[in-house]
């Protein structure tokens, strides 16, 4: 899960302080998104602040139901709360629709100013601790990893782990791609061989025990792996040569993938 | 005009929101390189770590493989503590929390309802929790030392203390009698 999804669901919870677990398995290792978050209930509360303008429409929808007679006072000229409204327009001359267009982007723009600053610019002052947070650089491949590592502590059925293991690979193949012009040719190895360990001896091994599924259950399962495998050894297989230097590690996840591939697609299709 | 308007509004807020968004940083790629050295054994402790859970159906033992990788995480944490690596502290610690909360206690409590009182997997219950606690009495102890003079490891110490408590719950929820 990334930063632009969990905020995206923080933005759609109708509580953003709670959010779901994975939700805060993210916010527990990001330091940009817990400070969004924070940003966000701020938001919110001072929301319920704002000053809500009185309104007799209720109590004249009620005269109205209740005295009909009282209809005719609706065809009479305008409130003195709507006379005051239209002397500003007037003084203002705003009459003309580009008057009126050029105040309401001015409004706006002042409402983009605002919600930045509230948003981005302030810290939080009210807090019990007032604790001013260093940046914590988060290693990408060690939270994706520890991520992966409770999935599959929770995960219930054979087939989510197959899944999860698969996903771990990605995560290793990925961040190899990531690294690949700035991490020593050692580290990319490591990774490397990292990820033909899970492949070889976690997914295979893991898919080999979903034979007692019914072959639907199982294509549904391994299909979408076998393909993930297939562009794996694809995208590996042009690293490799685009960057002779990082030949070696590259070559080697273009292997694991292509015999993990061949390995799923030799289990039973029906 | 109207249309003029509404474009330069919707490029002006996005333009703020890229401006702003601390999400976007992304640590630079001499940092990168240093974790990816840095953490080496831990990344390899995690695929291993990963690989055992996933040949692992019994929850109590999957509880018993977090409380290794549990291990891993609080000798790192100690270790940012001593070297006053406060950020390090607070990343590691966070991670501790998740895994102690999901992994091990989730585990815990996915175990309570085969494990009435007294029985085997009650008391196996209590050893996965006794386990736990060996690893988090040193950690705890070593990072209310440096608390004081450290805000970062103040807040380590909350969040490891966060994950502590919830395996305690399960602790505690299993001597309930059910």
């Amino acid at each position: 899960m990334n930063c632009k999804i969990v905020q995206r669901h923080l933005l759609a919870a109708e509580d953003p302080e709670s959010p779901p677990a994975d939700v805060q398995y993210h916010l527990a290792v990001c330091l940009a998104c817990r400070q969004w978050q924070r940003r966000l209930g701020q938001i919110a509360r001072h929301v319920l602040q704002l000053p809500v303008p009185p309104s007799a429409a209720r109590a004249d929808l009620l005269d109205r139901i209740l005295n009909p007679s009282s209809r005719a006072r609706a065809a009479a000229p305008a409130t003195a709360e709507e006379r005051g409204w239209r002397k500003v327009v007037t003084t203002l001359r705003l009459r003309s629709r580009a008057g009126l267009s050029a105040a309401a982007a001015a409004a706006a723009l002042l409402l983009v100013v605002l919600a930045a600053w509230v948003l981005w610019g302030r810290q939080d002052q009210n807090g019990p601790t007032a604790i001013v947070e260093q940046p914590v650089l988060t290693d990408p491949l060690v939270a994706r990893l520890l991520e992966q590592d409770v999935r599959l502590a929770a995960a219930r059925t054979p087939q989510d782990r197959v899944k999860i293991l698969a996903d771990l690979a990605d995560d290793l193949r990925t961040e190899t791609h990531n690294l690949v012009r700035t991490a020593d040719v050692a580290d990319l190895r490591d990774l490397a061989e990292h990820y033909q360990r899970v492949v070889l001896q976690g997914v295979v091994k893991r898919a080999d025990g979903l034979r007692s599924l019914p072959a639907r259950q199982r294509r549904a399962v391994l299909d979408p792996i076998a393909a993930q495998l297939a562009r794996a050894e694809r995208d590996a297989t042009m690293l490799a040569l685009e960057r002779p230097a990082a030949a070696k590690p590259f070559g080697m996840i273009a292997k694991a993938a292509h015999e993990g591939g061949n390995q799923l697609s030799s289990l039973p299709r029906e | 005009m109207k249309r003029f308007l509404s474009v330069s509004f919707v490029l002006g807020v996005l333009a703020a929101v890229a401006w702003a968004n601390p999400a976007t940083r992304r640590p630079s790629d001499d940092v990168r390189r240093n974790q990816l050295k840095r953490n080496r054994d831990l990344v390899e402790k995690l695929v291993k770590g990963g690989l055992l859970l996933s040949d692992e159906s019994d929850p109590l033992k999957r509880a018993d493989h977090c409380n290794a990788l549990a291990l891993s995480l609080a000798r790192e944490i100690e270790d940012a503590a001593t070297n006053k690596e406060g950020p390090r502290a607070i990343e590691m610690g966070a991670h501790l929390e998740i895994l102690l909360k999901q992994g091990v206690a989730g585990n815990l409590y996915a175990v309570l309802p085969e494990a009435p009182p007294r029985s085997t997997r009650w008391k196996q219950i209590g050893e996965v929790g006794k386990q736990t606690m060996a690893v988090m009495d040193p950690l705890e102890k070593r990072l209310k030392q440096a608390a004081d003079a450290d805000p970062d490891v103040r807040r380590a110490l909350e969040a490891v203390g966060n994950g502590r408590a919830e395996v305690n719950n399960a602790l505690r929820e299993a001597k309930t009698p059910r």
